[in-house]
């Protein structure tokens, strides 16, 4: 079946993408400073043994040669009370052996491919991926930050939506250019600004109900993320444009001619900008909200991805990015979805003759 | 672009350089430019006002040695009127003798509000040239040399950048990368520019996207054989021909887009606080808004950085507009 | 109401349309391009009106915009189009245009429409208009557009739209009622009848079968006054035939009139009885179709001109005007003072006419036979362009 084959095309462009792209992120995290790769955990030394892989720093490796010793080759035991210092031998497999301190040897990190498809992707697959920075786990630091940002991320979406469609049915309705102009204008103007200052002089403003109740933060957070920003003014300036260009085509005259429903007829034309503009805004909504959150200490997505860039925690902050990619690309498959069942052209490209 | 000028050139004229050539369009466009803004239109007017006003204060931010500008210490001397003590101060009163009142570090806030576009001109300049040279290379190649791998693969690489939340990379790039950073004078100029640096890397399969549907529009043309046909190379037709001559009111537009959008991402970066941002000691316009919380809404420590940060992006959001407008228009 | 109409415009004689002076036009820039300039038309009641004319002559607007289908700004802002349909007083669309359009057509030296005033209540204008056409279209309109495939909304089967146009004549039809009648409609356009051909999307269907479902909606609203705009441009020539047959079925039954837009000459000789020429914007010549036959008949000389080129194409020879000027104008509307067809007349290359008179004054509508006017400064049409012929004939 065609159907099958074109929804299946699209789900695995998903699934590539979604997997490129925590590629891409777990590259850019292995890189940079904070490198879970590097060597950080010191020796136990009761469990180790000659010929273990140790790290002198955060970056060279080698085999340990001999277990910790004094300097002059003794083995003195811990009893406990006295410090002694204790050295031990890593041939760097360069041709060069390293003596260093026995405390400062370092157990080696994880290899690329064993964290990102080991720890990473197997712990996806198998709903464990290790502790946060906070001892918890992180699928469920992830799934409760959650719990609070999606739904500001798609309450915001939908208020979007709705409100732009009102706005547009009113402008539209309104008898004169020059006045839909100007509201448009004001519109956009009180649109572009920044969601942050938004959130900043309606607090000054004291548009805020007290006392504080638990809807008072993410309704406030809803409402300065789908204005803020340009998220309303875009919104409102595509989708006039879309229904200006539709409105003019000879089908919807044909329709009105017939005194047929023009909103039946102008439905499916416009279901589909509609989707892509959604699409497009959740993912430009899961940036914005990061900002919104922060205002109004919403523990949410944000506030965590905030955290864990600055901990730092890579685990975590590649989870929380593959798990912000994975909701923006599901949003683009259910478009794409959608668009195929509602557009027959994509179905059935086969003309049938009389 | 008229094809008899392909059809006409001496085969002796292809001696000329590219930059000359390159050279003698530029300054017929921005001869042509300047004849159109006759019948400019108010955005094109408020933004290209916007963008003087900005570059004004970019220059005159450098002459600006705020020490020597009037604290509040010193109008306290002078006035006699008592700010309170502490240096710092949350409430952002308008203290007399100050054009603007002054700022949480009691220096003028007229000066800090000039001085605060050192934090985002250059890095957004450099942000809008990275976003500018990748995405018109990987929108042209694309859309140039279509069907087959290279098509493919950079369509591919584009879905993927543009898979992340902008702001989450310039987040993660920003927060991450500088976290093991601790003298905090070299954290800002890293900060800002890897700030610059992943916005302009985010903003690329915008861009690419346009080039991409021009450059697909254009190479389907005629005249694009005919020049084949007449031996200039590939490289020449895509850069000149195509690009410079059709594409440049996209780039424009996006540059001022971008720009725009560079100073709302610091703004909102910088307001959230010296971790993710401009530190508080150096000023930024997001900072002087996070720095007057306490202050009252009517004052100017919060109407004057809401104000310039409104104005800023929406000029250039505007002139950004007017100009794809404009010239797009009158090109095709 | 026609008791508010302007004593000037009345409606005519057993006209189911009158249209008078009609001026439309598109903002372009500063200025207001004129795409009809004092357009005229009568319908006759029973009767089908061609309107001929090159493309680029204004006549697929002009009918558009009579009929409220076009969405140009301005649009039409003079004149007046009464309808006479159904047994109800005639209603004026274009009623009180004039005192609320803010353009007027230009006067005297003028060249463009003018602005005469803001417009503050234009839009309101509008919306009365829009509702006037829309109680005229419940009352049986049926338009057959040039773009088959453009007119049908791709989102829906044939049968859905098919199934809407049925109930504009049966409001209270079941859905099983609505889908018979569909499928008889389909029979009527000769596609097969069958819930098969009803479930196709447009997409799905060729040239000849799209423009077949078109007059099939346009048909099933039973409606009384019917307007084809190049119903056959675009289609194979076989097709053509066929779609013409059709047409010419459905037209011939008695009680429907309706307008044929065309600049294919034989077709609306054969589905036409009244003939209207359009010549870059303005009528020249409005007459019986019988001013289409005959080459030698009296009629405008850019009538002849057509019917010359017709002919020519029709026997295989290259198209040559004998005598007149080969001028081929480019589409697209002319403003000036004067004759705008002056340029390639031959009564005008041949000084038979006051050549003064042409380049200064709008040639006024004559009368050169019953119910035939043209629009010409010459005194005697006829005599003068075959004079100009007969001068400038180069064998």
């Amino acid at each position: 079946m065609k159907t099958a084959w074109l929804v299946g095309q699209k789900v695995g462009h998903f699934v590539a993408v979604l997997f490129l792209s925590s590629l891409v992120l777990a590259g850019l995290l292995w890189f940079s400073p904070g490198s879970p790769g590097k060597a950080r955990d010191p020796v136990v030394w009761d469990k180790a043994a000659v010929g273990d892989r140790v790290c002198v720093d955060a970056r060279s490796c080698g085999v340990l040669e001999t277990m910790p010793t004094t300097e002059s080759g003794e083995d003195v035991p811990d009893d406990g009370f006295t410090f002694v210092k204790k050295y031990v031998r890593v041939d760097l497999g360069d041709g060069s052996v390293q003596q260093i301190e026995s405390g400062e040897a370092l157990i080696p990190g994880p290899s690329f491919p064993r964290w990102f498809l080991g720890t990473f992707w197997g712990g996806v697959l198998s709903w464990d991926i290790g502790p946060a920075y906070n001892g918890e786990p992180v699928l469920s630091v992830v799934m409760l930050g959650a719990r609070q940002t999606m739904p500001i991320v798609f309450g915001a979406l939908v208020a979007a939506v709705l409100v732009t469609l009102i706005l547009v049915s009113f402008l539209t309705w309104l008898p004169f250019p020059s006045m839909r102009g100007l509201l448009r204008t004001l519109l956009l103007i009180l649109s572009i600004s920044p969601v942050f200052v938004l959130g900043f002089l309606m607090t000054k403003a004291g548009v805020l109900p007290h006392p504080v109740n638990w809807w008072v933060a993410p309704g406030a957070c809803i409402i300065i993320l789908f204005i803020g920003d340009s998220s309303l003014g875009e919104l409102l300036l595509q989708l006039e444009n879309e229904y200006r260009h539709l409105r003019s085509r000879d089908y919807i005259h044909a329709a009105g001619l017939r005194g047929a429903s023009l909103f039946k007829h102008m439905l499916p034309a416009l279901l589909m900008p509609l989707g892509s503009m959604s699409a497009a805004k959740v993912a430009f909504l899961l940036g914005s909200v990061v900002i919104a959150e922060n205002i109004y200490a919403v523990p949410g997505l944000g506030m965590l991805s905030l955290k864990a860039a600055t901990k730092p925690d890579p685990l975590l902050l590649l989870t929380l990015t593959v798990f912000i990619t994975f909701v923006v690309a599901l949003v683009s498959l259910i478009r794409d979805v959608l668009e195929i069942f509602i557009d027959p052209r994509i179905r059935k490209t086969t003309a049938e003759g009389v | 672009m008229d094809p008899n000028k392909l059809i006409h050139r001496d085969p002796g004229e292809e001696a000329d350089g590219v930059a000359s050539r390159l050279a003698k369009g530029a300054v017929r466009d921005i001869v042509e430019t300047i004849l159109r803004w006759r019948h400019a239109d108010i955005r094109l007017i408020f933004g290209s006002i916007v963008v003087v006003l900005l570059v004004g204060a970019r220059i005159a931010a450098a002459f600006i040695d705020v020490d020597q500008l009037q604290t509040y210490l010193e109008v306290e001397r002078t006035s006699g009127f008592s700010v309170g003590a502490g240096f710092q101060t949350t409430n952002c009163r308008a203290v007399d003798g100050l054009l603007l009142g002054n700022d949480r570090n009691g220096y003028a806030l007229s000066a800090t509000l000039l001085e605060a576009t050192q934090a985002f001109f250059f890095p957004a300049l450099m942000s809008c040239a990275i976003a500018l040279f990748f995405g018109t290379l990987l929108g042209a190649v694309a859309g140039y040399f279509r069907g087959g791998m290279l098509e493919s693969g950079t369509k591919l690489l584009l879905t993927v950048i543009a898979a992340y939340p902008r702001l989450i990379l310039v987040i993660v790039a920003v927060g991450f990368f500088v976290a093991y950073l601790h003298d905090p004078g070299r954290a800002v100029g890293m900060r800002l520019l890897l700030m610059a640096a992943m916005l302009g890397i985010a903003y690329v399969p915008v861009l690419a996207l346009a080039i991409y549907q021009k450059v697909g529009a254009f190479q389907r043309e005629q005249f694009v054989e005919a020049a084949r046909a007449h031996g200039l190379s590939d490289t020449r037709i895509l850069g000149y021909h195509i690009l410079w001559a059709n594409c440049m009111p996209v780039l424009a537009r996006h540059f001022f887009y971008l720009f725009g959008y560079f100073i709302l991402v610091e703004t909102s970066l910088s307001y959230l606080g010296p971790e993710y941002g401009v530190p508080g000691s150096i000023p930024s316009w997001g900072n002087l808004l996070a720095g007057c919380s306490k202050g009252e809404l009517m004052s100017a420590a919060v109407i004057g950085p809401s104000v310039a940060i409104v104005t800023s992006i929406l000029g250039l959001t505007f002139l950004g507009d007017a100009i794809g407008e404009r010239f797009e228009r009158g090109r095709t | 109401m026609s008791t508010d109409a302007t004593p000037a415009y009345a409606p005519a004689e057993g006209a189911i349309l009158t249209a008078r002076d009609v001026w439309v036009g598109v903002q372009v820039g500063k200025i207001i391009k004129p795409i009809v300039q004092g357009g005229r038309i009568t319908v006759p009641r029973g009767g089908i009106l061609g309107l001929v004319g090159e493309s680029g002559s204004g006549k697929t607007q002009f009918v558009r915009h009579l009929m409220g289908l076009s969405s140009l700004e301005p649009g039409v802002f003079g004149g007046s189009a009464i309808y006479s349909i159904g047994d109800g007083p005639p209603v004026d669309v274009l009623e009180n245009v004039t005192q609320f359009a803010p353009y007027r057509p230009p006067q005297g030296e003028e060249l463009f429409p003018q602005r005469e005033r803001i417009g503050w209540a234009w839009p309101l204008w509008r919306r009365r208009h829009r509702k006037r056409l829309a109680l005229l279209r419940s009352l049986g309109v049926g338009f057959i557009f040039q773009n088959p495939v453009g007119a049908l909304n791709p989102f829906l089967r044939v049968g859905t739209q098919l199934m809407e146009a049925v109930r504009v004549a049966h409001p209270k039809a079941t859905r099983q009622e609505a889908e018979e009648g569909a499928i008889h409609w389909l029979a009527q356009v000769h596609l097969k009848p069958d819930k098969h051909t009803l479930s196709l999307y447009p997409h799905e269907l060729s040239g000849g079968m799209a423009q077949r479902v078109m007059i099939a909606l346009a048909l099933a609203g039973e409606p009384k006054f019917i307007v084809a705009d190049e119903p056959t441009t675009g289609l194979d020539s076989h097709i053509r035939l066929e779609i013409v047959g059709l047409l010419n079925r459905i037209m011939g039954q008695g009680n429907l009139s309706g307008i044929v837009i065309s600049h294919d000459l034989p077709m609306v000789a054969r589905l036409c009885d009244r003939l209207t020429v359009m010549y870059r914007g303005r009528v020249v010549e409005e007459g019986p179709i019988a001013a289409l036959g005959d080459p030698e008949s009296d009629s405008h000389p850019y009538t002849r001109e057509l019917k010359e080129r017709a002919e020519a194409l029709a026997k295989g020879r290259h198209a040559r005007t004998k005598g007149g000027v080969e001028k081929t104008g480019g589409t697209g509307v002319v403003v000036g003072t004067g004759c705008i067809y002056r340029s390639r007349c031959a009564i005008y290359e041949a000084g038979l006419v006051d050549k003064e008179r042409c380049e200064r004054d709008q040639p006024p509508m004559q009368d050169i036979a019953e119910d035939h006017r043209v629009a010409c400064h010459a005194e005697d049409v006829a005599g003068a362009l075959n004079a100009a012929q007969a001068g400038g004939d180069h064998g």
